[in-house]
């Protein structure tokens, strides 16, 4: 995976009207792109953002320009087709990124990660509404599967609760059943449940049987009962039957004696019809064989029968009555039978000696209702048995479930209860540990000021909501409600170079212009801190107009091997951004003694402010007695002043494992020559020394000066030595070189 | 590779259930439900039964 850009060339991108190539020494960790106002510092970090980030917007996404912001990225009359971004990384990978069809930036994968600063989103995260503010941070604190699974946990939970309450419920009714069956006719000298555990023991079988057997003898002797009743009925029925045949039976033999006196029988008649009807032709009496009419003689036996219709309907009604007189008789006889039979089936239900007191069928009769009543009671104390054991049983059975089902809702508690505990500590450690970065930078930046200790924290009353407090005079308070401007562009910067840190440890930030507000003092502690963090970052690259910044790099008290210039020229629009790489101060000089074309008083003049910055810087390090002025500007010669022999004697560097090197022949040396520096490199001297002096005398001066600043520049990091990490002299970043002592003598 | 927050979270309820015994074989089968109807994929609740919290719930995995 490459991690750092060594190449970038940026052809028809925004300010690139021409093709503009910057290279990046992959040994250097920041890189300070110094330029004024309008010489392409933006389009440079833009071209960064718009291949490694495929940003089609770039530093125009909080602009008004209409929605299509990429259209505005190929630079002035160029088609974006035209446009293209090659970055080549450490591993010598070239990536290509061009615009697609729907305006979308093509690139292929590989480039390395990288976060931008931009000066209108300084002031975002620290000054946006809560939500806003957890947005800027979601990629850090979200934990997407943890969300579904304690989401489901919480579900889970929910379910098992409302099965538990069910159970429990339930559980709590049985006892109730339990309870109320036992102030009904339970055994009040028991508890309760005592009662119903005892009740629940109880065989139910004998009472089961006994119970039935008593509900047989009552249903035997409501059948007895019913059977006798019927047999009554009956009695009383033949008995109506038989007297009503004697009746009907006198009345037809009145009838009969009745037609006999008339001469005529009515079965005559109709046997006498019916033979004639069945003549096909009669004409005389085959009795008495006179002459007779068919026709005539038959309706005349017709006119007879039906006057005796009478005699006929009381011999149908005689039938009648003699047939129910049998059939009650034979309901009689048959009831007598099923009573008897009931009796016996009584009889038997009863043991011997029982059996014996109901012999007769009024014994029995006189026990029925008596048998109901205990058929009775037997019934309702088998029921309230088979009830408190069914209770009982339901009352375990819903107190188990109960149980289980509570103890299962209580390790379901639990289990969401661990992972919301892991969450919100993992949350908050990643919280604290932002926090911990941000306080880290800013209290460099903003050392002893009564401000910082800045904590982020989620909202626990609210979703996905970030606050922050701060210090402020020693109380905690919003600090956008407190902190000047330039305190919160500080701030802005220290949790974007703390979210980035956490977000993708290593990687590239690029900062466009950020350092506007603070005064010099913070701005070159901000430049400090942004030192150190360095190293939390393959490459950090920082776009600049503040002039200080560039000259911090250049002369050799901050100079560091692990920093490139990058100058950026007036701007054109037939050459677009142009650039080059700035030349350090002792680099410049040494080149200019050794240009053909010696320029003398740039050589002077050069080495004279070289020297003066060493020197002052040397009197600062060593509390040297200088005179007082308002203005901390001092001359080459109270500097040199202040620097007596026992000072000069003692201070030496130490480079690797090479001897110590004492600095008083240089600063004596120097101290001889120094003059050359006014006399040619300041004042208007026509015909005095300064004159007279030869070249060799002004190289001999600016030769010194930088072999001065080379003795005390390390051969490795390039940096002076300004860190004291042992207490007992100063050394440079990488340690090799030394400077001693660390105090005056 | 360093663990996602997720991952770190994962990890550490994993060693709480261990240790603290947190899950009943029951609560295996009520949650696997759960985990399924809220889309919890399964890989993921599979990887707390890998992990030896329900030893005898991934013997019998195991055999299957």
């Amino acid at each position: 995976m490459p991690n750092k850009i060594k190449q970038l060339k940026i052809i028809k991108f925004r300010g690139a009207t021409d093709k503009t190539t910057i290279e990046f020494d992959c040994q250097k960790r920041i890189f300070v792109v110094f330029g004024e106002n309008g010489t392409g510092k933006t389009t440079i970090l833009d071209a960064i953002d718009f291949a490694c980030n495929k940003n089609s917007e770039v530093s125009l996404k909080n602009i008004s320009v209409g929605a299509n912001k990429h259209k505005y990225l190929p630079s002035m009359a160029s088609q974006p087709g035209s446009l293209e971004v090659e970055i080549e990384t450490d591993n010598t990978n070239r990536y290509s990124a061009k615009f697609g069809s729907r305006g979308e930036v093509n690139v292929r994968a590989g480039l390395p990660q990288v976060k931008i600063l931009r000066r209108d989103s300084i002031l975002k995260i620290v000054t946006e509404q809560p939500k806003e503010r957890f947005e800027e941070i979601r990629g850090m604190v979200s934990y997407p599967k943890i969300k579904q699974m304690e989401d489901a946990l919480r579900e889970a939970k929910k379910n098992i609760d409302k099965i538990y309450e069910d159970a429990l419920k339930a559980y709590q009714q049985e006892d109730a059943n339990i309870k109320n069956a036992w102030d009904g006719v339970g055994d009040k000298t028991q508890k309760y449940l005592l009662w119903a555990q005892e009740r629940s023991s109880v065989c139910k079988s004998e009472l089961e049987k006994d119970q039935k057997t008593w509900a047989e003898i009552s249903k035997k002797g409501e059948e007895l009962t019913a059977g006798c009743e019927r047999l009554c009925q009956y009695q009383i029925a033949h008995r109506k039957a038989k007297d009503a045949y004697s009746l009907k039976e006198i009345e037809l033999n009145k009838k009969l004696i009745g037609e006999a006196e008339k001469g005529g029988l009515v079965p005559l008649l109709e046997k006498a019809k019916s033979y004639i009807e069945g003549q096909s032709s009669l004409s005389e009496c085959p009795v008495c064989k006179g002459k007779i009419e068919k026709d005539n003689l038959i309706a005349d036996i017709n006119s007879r029968i039906e006057s005796m219709k009478d005699l006929k309907e009381i011999q149908d009604g005689l039938a009648g009555l003699k047939k129910e007189r049998e059939t009650r008789e034979g309901q009689i006889a048959s009831e007598n039978q099923n009573i008897d039979k009931l009796i016996e089936e009584i009889r038997g239900l009863f043991n011997d000696n029982q059996a014996e007191g109901l012999k007769e069928l009024q014994d029995i009769l006189n026990n029925i209702d008596g048998w109901a009543t205990i058929a009775s009671e037997k019934q309702k104390e088998y029921n309230q048995l088979e009830l408190i054991q069914r209770t009982y049983k339901a009352y375990i059975e819903k107190k188990e479930e109960a149980e289980k089902s509570g103890k299962e809702a209580e390790k379901t508690k639990k289990l969401l209860g661990e992972l919301e505990e892991i969450r919100k500590i993992a949350v908050d450690n990643v919280l604290a540990s932002i926090s911990s970065s941000v306080e880290r930078m800013y209290s460099q930046v903003h050392p002893g000021e009564g401000i910082g200790s800045v904590r982020f924290y989620l909202d626990p009353h609210k979703s996905e909501s970030l606050e922050y407090e701060g210090l402020f005079q020693g109380e905690s308070v919003p600090p956008q409600a407190y902190y000047s401007e330039s305190h919160l562009d500080t701030l802005g910067i220290c949790v974007f170079l703390a979210l980035s840190q956490y977000n993708c440890n290593n990687g590239i930030i690029l900062l466009d212009d950020v350092l506007t507000s603070a005064d010099q003092q913070h701005m070159n502690r901000l430049i400090d801190m942004l030192e150190v963090e360095s190293k939390n970052y393959d490459q950090i690259i920082i776009a600049t107009h503040y002039r200080p910044w560039r000259e911090r790099y250049r002369m050799p008290i901050n100079h560091s091997n692990d920093v490139q210039l990058i100058e950026l020229l007036p701007w054109t629009t037939e050459s677009g951004i142009r650039h080059t790489r700035t030349k350090f101060f002792v680099d410049e000089i040494r080149e200019s003694i050794a240009e053909k074309l010696f320029d003398r008083q740039k050589v002077a003049s050069k080495a004279g402010i070289l020297l003066e910055h060493i020197l002052d810087e040397l009197a600062l390090k060593y509390a040297l007695r200088v005179p007082r002025k308002s203005m901390q500007k001092y001359t080459l010669g109270e500097l040199f002043n202040a620097m007596d022999a026992r000072f000069r004697k003692c201070l030496n560097v130490l480079k690797g494992s090479d001897l110590p090197v004492t600095l008083q022949p240089y600063l004596d040396n120097l101290q001889n020559t120094v003059f050359v520096r006014n006399d040619v490199g300041c004042h208007y001297d026509y015909s005095g020394s300064g004159v007279l002096l030869s070249d060799s005398d002004v190289r001999e001066f600016g030769g010194q000066v930088v072999a001065f600043a080379d003795m005390l520049l390390c051969d490795s990091c390039g940096a002076f030595p300004n860190k004291n990490k042992s207490g007992s002299y100063w050394e440079c970043n990488c340690g090799s070189l030394k400077l001693q002592p660390l105090q005056r003598p | 590779m360093e663990e996602t927050l997720d991952e770190g979270i994962f990890n550490s309820f994993v060693r709480a259930v261990r240790t603290k015994n947190l899950l009943s074989e029951i609560n295996v089968k009520e949650l696997s439900g759960f985990f399924a109807q809220n889309g919890v994929l399964a890989r993921d609740w599979k990887l707390l039964i890998d992990k030896d919290c329900f030893p005898r719930k991934k013997a019998v995995d195991d055999a299957k």
